[in-house]
């Protein structure tokens, strides 16, 4: 299969979804895969297909829902929770599918894998967090990030928060015990839309969520010339680094065949 | 009344459809396979149509959400929504546990018998699964 990779300028909620929808159309209609890596252009919540903001007034966590009620916001096609796009990365792929439901986890595991290879690489500590659940640190309620106490047991994985990295699904990337990049899907009438934020830094419109540049690093290294050394690679590989870590785990296993370009129609 | 696998057709996007005589109309129960319901894995959500809804087959007639994927439904044949298992949204594990006969998602005024002939038996559908 041959696969479409590029990066658009930023843009609003309304229009990263609308070119998202042309990607999974074009992919569907020209048996390509489609990999676009974009930014937006202003914060921005998008609600997962079937949440409404009402649902922000039954967030676990009140201390941000004012904050959030003023920032823009964009209905997903795709399922999950909330993202609030502040300071993030966002990637989508849509790929051709022939065959029914079912078999959309492979995406994941492809793009995921090569995603906490790339991360780790840069001096963080990821893992999935089905790899990761033993070592998450415990808050003082007795509760871990992105869980709760649910009934007289201990904590659970919280899967009904409002915002999408307060849940935690097998394949998502953690580090450090926070949730770092989901990503999440649609099937669309012959593909599958696939898209993911990766967190890059804490947005003042939800302050408990860490990103990448809040979590120390996995091996700090002495002396203080060495400290934000994964933060400064992040920032020097920038948003095409994360599209060329997808494109290299998708070569592997799918896509053999890759050109930098855009779509039309 | 149990219904099993072997009676059913389906389409190759996993739906599948059970055909009664009921006073000289043919009805339509419509539902999803226990592959797809499988593959699908913990299901959160699921939109269904509203009953008076005329649909022509293959049309989308709703949406079910998993973890963390969306999946249209389409429908196996053509006519009018006449009920809905509205229950079904509420207890979703139905779906896994019986989704031939307890959960089923939909029952359709037939326009058009002769659909069926467009559908898979189920020794088609179950060769389509294990390719």
């Amino acid at each position: 299969m041959k696969g479409i990779l590029f990066f658009d300028p930023p843009a609003d909620g309304k229009s990263n979804m609308d070119r998202d929808r042309s990607c999974a159309e074009f992919a569907a209609r020209q048996s390509v895969a489609v990999l676009r890596l974009y930014c937006w252009s202003e914060p921005t919540l998008s609600l997962g297909r079937f949440q409404s903001i009402e649902d922000l007034s039954k967030a676990t966590n009140p201390s941000f829902v004012t904050e959030l009620l003023d920032v823009a916001r964009v209905q997903r096609t795709t399922g999950g929770g909330a993202i609030l796009h502040d300071h993030d990365w966002t990637y989508s792929l849509s790929v051709p599918n022939e065959r029914g439901k079912g078999h959309e986890g492979e995406l994941y595991r492809m793009v995921h894998a090569g995603l906490v290879q790339w991360i780790t690489r840069l001096g963080w500590k990821a893992q999935l967090h089905q790899d990761a659940q033993e070592e998450t640190p415990l808050r003082q309620d007795g509760t871990k990030e992105g869980c709760r106490i649910e009934g007289n047991g201990g904590p659970t994985c919280d899967s009904r928060s409002f915002l999408c990295f307060d849940r935690r699904s097998d394949m998502d990337i953690v580090v450090g015990g926070s949730k770092v990049l989901g990503s999440a899907q649609k099937r669309f009438p012959g593909a599958i839309l696939q898209h993911g934020s990766l967190l890059l830094a804490r947005s003042r419109f939800a302050p408990h969520l860490r990103g990448l540049s809040d979590i120390e690093e996995s091996a700090p290294e002495n002396g203080q010339e060495s400290r934000g050394k994964a933060s400064r690679q992040l920032a020097e590989v920038g948003i095409q680094g994360m599209g060329e870590a997808i494109r290299s785990a998708l070569e592997r296993m799918v896509v053999s065949d890759w050109e930098l370009g855009s779509i039309t129609g | 009344m149990r219904i099993q696998p072997e009676q059913l057709k389906y389409l190759p996007s996993h739906e599948w459809a059970f055909v009664t005589d009921e006073m000289g109309t043919q009805i339509a129960t419509i539902g999803i396979s226990a592959f797809a319901v499988q593959q699908l894995t913990d299901l959160v959500f699921m939109a269904l149509p509203k009953v008076g809804t005329m649909l022509s087959a293959g049309n989308e007639f709703g949406e079910v959400e998993s973890v963390k994927a969306v999946s249209p439904m389409y429908t196996p044949v053509s006519g009018e929504v006449i009920e809905v298992n509205s229950g079904l949204v509420d207890r979703l594990e139905t779906l896994s546990d019986d989704p031939y006969t307890e959960g089923w998602i939909m029952r359709i005024k037939m326009t058009d018998p002769s659909e069926l002939n467009n559908l898979l038996d189920h020794t088609a559908y179950e060769k389509q699964c294990a390719e």
